[in-house]
């Protein structure tokens, strides 16, 4: 039986590769900081949903 | 997660270095510690929390060794420390833990506040680093919310199976199953995603589309303009050509060859003062484009008049640097030589002085305002006698024109009326063409006007639209923003209600037969349930919800029975680190528990008293045993060693 990370992991497997991105990053973020009671989470989420979207946006470009 | 080694060096009565093994065999997996009361059995299961969470140590007094600390001189150095060694996937890790205090005069120790805390990695093959981000890695092998559940006091875990625990049992699931995080996840995320959607409100405006249409309007009013401009060029050179043909055959024709070279002397000049009249119109339109420095002169003078006034008033520079006051004042020698003291008059006046004295810069930049006022009204006095100049100059050069225009007219006339029949026919002819000539160059002057207001037109709007594209951009990639941050909550959400529910289910039915194997009256408890609302309910033969009658021993065995079916569904690999878990257990339940408990985890460490492991409870543990120690308490040294006991 997989791990519990894989697990987790595994639930979204059927999301689109952007949506897979994002969520594993902030899930990542959250599990090393879930002994914080308020982490500083928004520049982080903000800085992993630019680069994403980004990146998405590039590679549309590449794409057309 | 597997422990591999302890090492603790002055931890409380653990003086010195002291080092101990767990065992990794996969049958005999359980390592016992055995300890009276008060020998060092919370001390060593507080020091592997310390260390690898720093927590778990409140209550248990100094964290320094007294005996190590006995024997330091006051102001020196004393070290506590603990590692300890553990395998987790495959890589071996190395958590150190260490603290520093000074001993002070009364014997106590002044801690240190910096406490130092590495993580070394070493893979398969060999490479050890240091981990960058120590916390979040244990977060990630072992979450500091969910150790509780894996290194717990037996004594005290009987809360879950209390009538009021359901908050905490939906708290242990959500910690084991990782959800809590799941659920930061999707909060972090909607949050985020409410923040974007209000930068995207303020940004959106549909801005751009409207400026690319007039942006395309213009454009294609210039290619009708540009149009219409070559048609009167080409039409204006070809009246041209005619007026040049006419002029040459009048030229050959005798009857007017006087006239016409008059003509053609006053058409020379006409040339000539329409290309003055044309620089001088750019000339005008040039000084025109400052003329601005002509209409705020009132606003120059009023803001010279007030920085005079000021000055006046004493309100900005009095002319006196501070700087040079003060180094009178630091050298106590007036400006003409004389020395002067504190008391003296001459102080009293400097320091007054420095009073109304103002920095350099604030002064430097009154000055420099200043001169700038005085020079832009200069610039406008300057500008208005230009235009003068250049607009007299222009009235002279209309009037020579009109002259010269009604001169040549004149000729014009004379050459009509000739005698000469071809003559006076070209020269009607030609003043045909030089009305259709003035007309179609007025034509041309007015396209080319509407022609550079259409193009400066179309300069303006690539500006803007430059503006409104980065301001697109931005708005597509704050959308595109939105819209994952949105979805990833919204899917987390729809993921995270179906996973929590499929293991509250798996958890109930590993619970029950977990409970089923423990308890000793096992028939007479026919279910154990887990219910939407996280409540741990146990069912008896009846019917009946059982819970209310359970015994302190039962509510232990039916919370370790809910902690171990966690552990299981959620697969973390993680050792099940218990200080005196059959303390308040009957003999049944000890046998029961000793019998089965190596099942329920990878890696069992207890630590037990001599009292509650002992008879049929060890006989049914000692096959799963690899590692066992004594904890020896010495009263003469207040000091613990640990003895290895052979297995």
């Amino acid at each position: 039986m997989p791990n519990l990370q894989q697990q987790i992991l595994a639930l979204f497997a059927e999301c689109d590769d952007d949506l897979r991105a994002v969520i594993v990053d902030v899930i990542r973020f959250e599990q090393e900081n879930i002994h914080l009671r308020e982490p500083r989470y928004k520049t982080l989420i903000m800085e992993i949903l630019d680069r994403v979207a980004r990146q998405s946006s590039e590679e549309e470009t590449h794409e057309a | 997660m597997k422990l591999e080694r302890v090492l603790l060096y002055n931890f409380r009565q653990y003086f010195g270095e002291q080092k101990v093994r767990l065992s990794q065999d996969e049958q005999r997996n359980v390592t016992v510690f055995h300890g009276v009361n008060g020998a060092g059995k919370t001390s060593f299961f507080a020091a592997i929390n310390w260390c690898l969470y720093g927590e778990g140590v409140e209550g248990i007094g100094q964290i320094i060794s007294k005996e190590a600390v006995r024997r330091v001189e006051v102001g020196e150095e004393v070290i506590t420390k603990v590692v300890v060694t553990f395998i987790h996937e495959g890589q071996r890790y190395v958590a150190s833990r260490q603290l520093k205090g000074v001993k002070q005069p009364d014997g106590s120790i002044q801690e240190r506040p910096d406490i130092e805390f590495i993580l070394m990695r070493t893979s398969p093959s060999g490479a050890t680093s240091r981990v960058a981000n120590p916390i979040g890695m244990m977060n990630s092998i072992l979450p500091a919310n969910v150790r509780t559940y894996f290194f717990f006091d037996g004594e005290k875990i009987d809360n879950f199976a209390r009538p009021e625990a359901a908050e905490e049992v939906r708290d242990a699931v959500r910690r084991v199953l990782n959800l809590e995080v799941l659920d930061r996840a999707k909060q972090h995320l909607a949050s985020v995603a409410k923040e974007l959607r209000s930068d995207l409100r303020s940004l959106a405006s549909g801005e751009l589309k409207k400026l690319v249409d007039q942006d395309v309007q213009a454009r294609q009013r210039e290619a009708d303009l540009k149009k219409e401009q070559d048609n009167l060029r080409r039409e204006i050179a070809a009246i041209e050509r005619h007026i040049d043909e006419i002029n040459q055959k009048l030229r050959d024709l005798e009857a007017v060859q006087a006239l016409q070279r008059q003509y053609d002397l006053y058409s020379e000049q006409l040339r000539d003062r329409e290309g003055d009249q044309k620089g001088l119109i750019l000339r005008i339109r040039d000084l025109a484009s400052q003329g601005y420095i002509i209409l705020i002169s009132n606003a120059l003078a009023k803001a010279q008049a007030i920085l005079d006034e000021k000055r006046q008033r004493g309100e900005i520079p009095s002319n006196i640097r501070q700087q040079f006051v003060r180094d009178l004042l630091d050298c106590k020698i007036c400006i003409c030589g004389r020395p002067f003291s504190e008391n003296d008059d001459a102080y009293s006046h400097l320091l007054q002085l420095l009073k109304r004295a103002v920095p350099s810069a604030l002064e430097d930049d009154v000055l420099t305002t200043s001169g700038a006022l005085s020079s832009l009204r200069d610039r406008g006095q300057q500008l208005r006698q230009e235009l003068n100049t250049a607009m007299a100059e222009k009235v002279r050069i209309e009037d020579q024109l009109n002259r010269t225009y009604a001169a040549r007219d004149d000729i014009e006339q004379q050459m009509k009326g000739s005698q000469h029949g071809e003559a006076s026919a070209l020269a009607q002819r030609r003043d045909d063409y030089q009305t259709d000539l003035t007309k179609n160059r007025t034509e041309l002057v007015r396209v080319e006007m509407q022609l550079e207001e259409v193009r400066k037109q179309i300069t303006e709007l690539e500006k803007q639209i430059t503006l409104a594209r980065k301001s697109e951009r931005r708005e597509q990639l704050v959308g595109r923003k939105l819209d994952l941050a949105q979805r990833s909550s919204d899917f987390i959400a729809q993921v995270l209600e179906r996973f929590a529910e499929e293991k509250r289910q798996q958890i109930e039915a590993r619970s029950r037969s977990i409970f089923h194997a423990l308890a000793w009256k096992g028939e007479h408890f026919s279910d154990v349930r887990l219910t939407p609302a996280y409540q741990l309910e146990v069912i008896d033969r009846y019917g009946q919800s059982a819970r209310p009658e359970l015994s302190a021993g039962e509510r232990q065995v039916l919370s370790l029975s809910f902690i171990a079916a966690m552990a299981t569904v959620a697969e973390r690999e993680a050792p099940l680190v218990m200080d005196t878990p059959f303390g308040r257990l009957s003999s049944a339940h000890r046998e029961s528990i000793a019998a089965h408990i190596p099942d329920l985890a990878s890696q069992l460490v207890l630590f037990v008293t001599d009292e509650e492991l002992r008879d049929q409870a060890l006989a049914n543990l000692r096959p799963r045993i690899g590692a066992e120690y004594v904890l020896r308490f010495d009263s003469n040294t207040s000091c613990t060693t640990i003895d290895e006991v052979e297995v």
